[in-house]
Formats: structure tokens, sequence, C-alpha cells
């Protein structure tokens, strides 16, 4: 099960993961962010996702096939250890912004779109 | 011993024996008193057996009737009616034509007619009786039936009653065909079945009836005029049964008559009830003979119009797959079509009802409405939703204003469920036909997947290895190869391309075909890698990737070089210090960087096996198998490892396996899975 709330936080559009991003849930994943990365900034909160499959990480992998230099922003934040871990392992984290917390995100989008 | 036919026309012909015994019994009474020797009681037997031998023979006769056979049932006993009357008549005629004649006043020929008349009027009350048992007994109760049968038993019995000397309208006359009416009184008012004849059928059946009323009254006219007139050795007038009999045959006749009389306004309305049944019953059926839904929206169409008594109408609907506009429509000609919708598009509301949202909130929207036009003054649009979502409109029209209730609301939506049931039933059906020819050809991608793993793995004098692997649906992701480079080089490869199931098992056997072109050249794990990562590059799907560990196993050198393409950490156990530990050495899964700078992503380590080391390479479908949330992960296969290491590589990836299904039952496997063992048996005495 997945549920992904969107808020508007302008200049920001927040996703809010909750729940487990596998095979099947990947795809409403996939729609919303193909609806997000292209309004802006975009700020993922993974507080609350207790699992990401490598379906799940292959979203993310598509964005970062997308958005090289079409100068959208992305950033995680609130990454657990097994979350974190699982980024690490394949590498994605080398390529995508993972911040600690929102206000952390907020900054390092800012710097990063300057 | 008899064939139902063979008994019939038996019973019929002893029937016939025993009225030519009665007649001979009568005339040798007549002689007898002459002679003043013989009894009345004679012929007084032969007639019960007689009356006996009819019942039987009618009972046999005539079949139980059905719902469609009711006016035949009748029909048969106005013939057999209409038979008795006409010969009758015929007599009362030769009778009275002779009055003044001496023949006429001959005793022996008047009890010969009257004979004759007993014969008919006995077989007339006889067949009758039992038609009108058959019609009682139409979907009879179990109480029914027993009170039935007391009347039928108490009816026998008066056979017998009559063999005593009893008269017209004595005291024992009387109290018995009382206590026989009394019984009769409960199948007297059971009528059932006049309920299933419809208006024609009620016609005929009233005419018929009332001609069998019109028999009876003759005949009782007729008995008594004779027996008044004539000394009779057998008066019917006289037999209980008869009486009662006749009695019962009338009184039904008097109630089924007014009964259908009463019913016949009202027979419209059932025969309208009995239309929507059959209405259901084709549209359910409808589906199932290769029809289209636009048959079964021409059905709910002309269904619709019927139940509500509807002048005309159309409907408008998205078929289920979304690819066409359905549009049918009923007692229209094409401008009028047209110049009604323009009509209804001005009624004021209508447009509100576009906002209904679910069926749920049909019933709390105004559906009917008026319009101005010369021909049409109300009309009732119903909304049809297909998948739950509104797809169109059915549009009923009326010739008179305020011409829908909620009783016809109610039956169109009930016809239009069941026209929705109907046609995604048969959607369900084509898709699971559909189905199985992919499970047909997915069984066949599965079986040449199977054949992309090796059949048997390279082995080394060093190295003794196993391998399983098992997928989450038909086909998976997972990949593992061995390669011999040369005679002291074998190359080694794990793979996991993400998401599972048919793309992944495309994307797998391009990187067996990467990996068979590539080892070959004996790349080195960094050249390996920056190839694949190039090659699968410009064949990836974008938000695909693909995991691997690759090892080149170097006999000679005991030597292990080895880089990690984002892949779950290889477990290492070195029998030295009787410890497993993952390599956790950097890397990067192919198809995330697809441009060249991947090569600074990929590192290579080596390190030096010994005798007894063991290798465990896996996908993440291992360590990721969960229960209640609780994943199998790194830990558990560490402590299997480390437990068994002293086993031989087979022995470890069966306890490895074991260890897995111990920890969850194979359903909670969502995921590929692969484990791949090798442990080295380096004989250290002869190696130099």
């Amino acid at each position: 099960m997945l549920e992904i709330n969107k808020i508007a936080d302008p200049p920001f559009q927040k996703l809010i993961l909750i729940g487990e991003v596998d095979a099947s849930t990947s795809i409403q994943l996939d729609q919303m962010m193909e609806e997000v990365t292209s309004e802006g900034l975009v700020l993922i909160d993974c507080t609350h996702l207790a699992y990401i499959s490598s379906a799940g990480l292959g979203v993310f992998n598509a964005y970062f096939q997308d958005a090289e230099g079409s100068g959208n922003k992305l950033v995680l934040y609130g990454l657990s250890e097994k979350i974190k871990s699982v980024f690490e392992l394949v590498g994605l984290d080398q390529f995508l912004s993972i911040a600690e917390n929102e206000d952390e995100a907020k900054k390092l989008i800012n710097e990063s779109s300057v | 011993m008899f064939n139902k036919k063979g008994l019939i026309r038996l019973l019929g012909l002893i029937s016939i024996i025993c009225w030519l015994a009665l007649l001979l019994s009568s005339f040798n009474y007549l002689f007898g008193r002459w002679m003043e020797q013989s009894s009345q009681n004679i012929p007084k037997v032969f007639l019960a057996l007689f009356f006996v031998c009819l019942i039987l023979f009618y009972q046999n006769r005539i079949k139980r009737v059905e719902q469609t056979n009711f006016v035949d049932t009748l029909w048969k006993v106005f013939v057999t009616g209409l038979i008795a009357t006409i010969v009758s008549l015929i007599i009362s005629s030769f009778l009275s034509f002779f009055r003044d004649n001496k023949l006429s006043q001959n005793v022996l020929l008047i009890n010969f007619f009257y004979n004759i008349n007993i014969g008919l009027v006995s077989a007339f009350l006889i067949s009758t009786y039992v038609a009108w048992k058959r019609l009682i007994l139409y979907q009879y109760s179990k109480w029914l039936f027993r009170f039935w049968r007391f009347f039928e038993y108490a009816l026998w019995i008066t056979i017998i009653l009559n063999l005593l000397d009893i008269k017209f309208l004595d005291n024992y006359f009387r109290i018995i065909f009382f206590g026989i009416m009394v019984l009769a009184l409960v199948p007297l008012i059971n009528l059932k079945w006049v309920a299933y004849l419809n208006f024609g059928q009620k016609w005929k059946s009233l005419l018929l009836i009332g001609i069998v009323i019109s028999y009876l009254i003759y005949f009782s006219i007729h008995l008594v005029d004779y027996s008044s007139k004539y000394r009779l050795v057998i008066n019917l007038i006289d037999n209980v049964f008869v009486i009662a009999l006749f009695t019962f045959i009338l009184l039904y006749a008097i109630i089924s008559f007014l009964v259908i009389l009463f019913n016949l306004p009202t027979s419209s309305v059932f025969e309208q009830k009995l239309e929507e049944v059959v209405s259901f019953q084709r549209l359910s059926q409808s589906l199932q003979h290769g029809q289209k839904e636009e048959d079964v929206y021409a059905i709910l169409l002309k269904s619709s119009i019927s139940a509500t008594n509807a002048d005309a109408g159309w409907l408008e609907v998205n078929s289920m797959n979304e690819d066409a506009c359905i549009t049918v429509n009923e007692g229209f000609k094409n401008g009028q079509l047209h110049a009604i919708k323009e009509k209804i598009e001005q009624v004021k509301g209508i447009k509100q009802l576009s906002q209904i949202q679910s069926l749920g909130e049909v019933n709390k929207h105004k559906l009917s409405f008026s319009i101005k036009d010369n021909r049409y003054r109300s009309i009732l649009r119903y909304p049809l939703f297909v998948k739950a979502k509104l797809s169109g409109w059915m549009v009923l029209v009326k010739g008179v204003s305020v011409g829908f209730n909620n009783d016809m609301l109610e039956m169109v939506k009930a016809f239009t469920n069941q026209a929705y049931i109907s046609i995604e039933n048969h959607h369900l059906i084509q898709e699971t036909l559909a189905n199985e020819r992919y499970k047909e050809e997915l069984k066949i991608a599965q079986k040449v997947q199977r054949s992309l793993l090796p059949q048997s793995l390279t082995h080394n004098e060093d190295l003794d290895i196993a391998a399983f692997s098992d997928t989450a649906y038909e086909v998976g992701g997972d990949y593992y190869d061995t390669y011999r480079i040369d005679e002291d080089r074998m190359a080694l490869i794990v793979s996991d391309v993400s998401g599972k199931g048919t793309s992944a098992a495309f994307q797998m056997s391009q990187l067996k075909g990467i990996f068979h072109s590539y080892a070959q050249l004996a790349l080195d794990p960094h050249e390996f890698f920056t190839q694949a990562n190039l090659a699968l590059s410009r064949s990836l799907d974008k938000s695909s990737f693909i995991t691997s560990s690759y090892y080149i196993i170097d006999q000679k050198n005991k030597e292990i070089t080895f880089a990690r393409a984002g892949h779950c950490p290889t477990l290492y156990y070195s029998n030295d210090q009787k410890k497993a530990d993952y390599l956790k050495n950097k890397g990067l899964a192919l198809g995330v960087l697809r441009n060249p700078s991947y090569k600074n992503y990929v590192h290579v380590n080596n390190l030096h096996y010994k005798n007894g080391d063991v290798i465990v390479l896996y996908t993440d479908g291992i360590t990721e198998a969960q229960l209640q949330g609780e994943e199998f992960g790194y830990e558990r296969l560490k402590d299997v490892v480390e437990k068994n290491a002293s086993l031989n590589a087979q022995e470890i990836q069966n306890e490895i396996i074991k260890a897995l299904f111990q920890f969850c039952d194979t359903e909670c496997l969502d995921d590929d899975f692969t484990v791949l063992v090798l442990k080295f048996n380096v004989n250290e005495n002869v190696s130099k």
C-alpha cells in the first residue's frame, strides 16, 4: 500500500510518501513524479516510507535520466536508515539529493538552483 | 405388464362391460320382478363397478395439467359434454316423437334409454371431476392435498353407501350429502390456475366453462324429468354419489367462471409483469450467445419502454472498452430524434443530472420531466453507468404528462442493473479467455527463460559451486552465470534486474548476451562493467537498472578480482577467522549513469582465497523476504553461513534455502530470489 499526498508549498511541490513502494505501487509514484517534476522544485518526504523495492528505485532512476540537464530539482528527505541503505546499495544516493529534514532539503534545493 | 395405453384401453373396455352388465341386470330385474324373484341389488352393484371403472379410466386418461394446457383440459371436458348432450337430446327427441305411441310406454325401452343416459352422464361427470381435480391440484400444497384426499375418499365411500337403500332427500341422503359438501369447501376455493391464464385464454375458458354449466343444467332437468315421468330400475337422482359429484362439479364451474370473469380486467397487469420477468431473463442471457453489447442495450431499451408503457426512447452510451459510443433508438425516425434531443436540452434541471457521480446517487435526483412538444409530454432520463462511471443516458418519452411513476423507475433501474451485469460478465469472460492465452504464452516465456540460466556451472579444481533460483512470477529478472575464460580463470556473474515479471525477463536475456560477449574477452571487472553499462544504456528502459556482481576467479594465483555494480554485498566466509563478512565495496548499478563517466564509479577489489573459504552471492529477494514487516536480513544469512561453513557448497545452499523457508512460507516470497554458493577446496599440500 502506498499513499501519496501532494502539497503545494510555493515555490516547492511537496510529495509525502506513506507506506511501501513496490512493483505495483511504483506505477502510482511514477505518475505522481511525472506530474510534479514538470512543475519545478520538488521535495519528497520519505519519513513515513517503510519500504522501497528496486522498481521504486527505478522511478527515481527514470527521473534522474529525464532530469539530467533539464534544470528540474528534486530533494528527498527524512529517509530511514533502511531506506537510505537501499539507495546507497544501488548507488543512486550519489546522484539524487538527499537531506536530513525539510529545512535542510529546502536549503539544498535553493543552493543548487542558484 | 401393461403400458399406459394398454391399461387405459383395458379400463375403457371393462367400463363398457360393466355398463352392459348393468343393462342386462336391469332387464333381468324387470323380468324377474314379473316373476317376483329378482333383487334390485345386482344392477346397483354393477352401477358401482361402472363408476369405479370410469374413475380409474379417466384418472389415467386425463393428464396432469401444465401452464400451457389449461384450455386444452377445458376443451376436452367441453367435447365429452357435447357428445353426451347430443346423444341424450337424440334420445329425448325420439321419445317425444313417439310420445303417443305405445312403444314409448314400454318399460324395457325406457330403461334401455335411461341406461344409455346413465352411461353418458356418468362419463361426463366423472371426466369433468377428474379434469377439475387436475386444475385444483395445480401447484398444490401439502395441506390442500390432504383435504383433497379426505374429500375424494369420502366420495368413493358414497359409491358403496349407494348399495344401501337410500332415496333422494331422505335423512341418510342429506347427512351424507352435507358431509361431502363440507369436505368439498377447501378444494372448491382453489383456483390458482386462473392466474396463469392470459387474456385470450381467459375468454376461451369463460366460454367453455359457461357451456359446461349449461350441460350440467340440462342434465339435471333431463334426469329429474325422467324420474318423474317413468318407472326406473335405477334412478340416478337417488344416487348420493352422483348428486354429490354433480353439485361439486357445478359449484366449481360456477366459482371458476366468476373468478375468471372478475380477473379479466387485471389480466393485462399480470401479463405485463410476466413480460417483465421474461425481459429480465432475456437480458441476463443475452450475451451468452455471441451477441454484442449493442444487442443488450437494444433489449434494455425495448424492455424499459414496455415496462413503462413509454411511446419511444433512445439510448446513448460509451461501450465497455470506451472505444465506441453505442446508440440505440426505438420508435423514432431520424429527424424526430434530433428535434426532441434539442428540446430536451432546454428542459430545466436536466443539466444537473450530469453531476450524478455514482449509482447510489441516482435515487436522490429527479429523473422524470415534462416537456413541451406536440407529440410528447413527459420524459424519463436515466443515467447509465459503465465501470462505475457515468457513461451515457437512456431517455424514454411518453405522450401523456406525468407519465413516469416510481414503480416504473424501479423497474428501469432493475433492467439497467441486469443489463450492466450481463455486459460486465461478457467482458469478464473475454478477459479470462485473453488471460488464458497470455498464460500459455508466459509458460513458453518461462521455458525460454529457464533455459537462459546455466544448466550446469563451470567447475574448477579449487571450486565447489551450487546455485538456486526461483521467480515470483512465471518469468523473473534474476540472472547468474559462469564462464571459463582459460585454464586458470573463470568469470562469474550474479544480477538482478529492477522490477520483476516479463520486462525484467527480457532485460535479463540482454544481460546474458553481454556477459557471454565480454567474458570471453577476458575483460577485468572494471572494463566489463564499463562496457556493459554502455551497452545497456542504449537499450534499457529509463526506469530500469540492473544490479550486478562480477567475479574473476584465478586458480593459479588463488586470487579473486571483483566489482559490485549496485548489487547486494557479497558474503565472504573466511575459514581462518571462522567468520563471515559482507564485502562492502563501492559501486553503482548499471543503467543509472548512462554516459562514459560511469567508469569512475566502478571500484575493483581483490583478495586471495584460502581452503574452506565460502563466497555467497545472492539477490535481494533473499534478504528482503518479509514476514509481517520483518525482513530475513543480512544477519540471518550471515548466521546460517557461519554455522554451516564446514559443509559443501550444495549443502550450504540447501541450508540457506531451508532457513529462508523456515523464516517465512513460500507465499511471502514476492520477489525473484537467487543464491549462489562457492566453496574453495584448495589442496594446500599439492599447491605450490
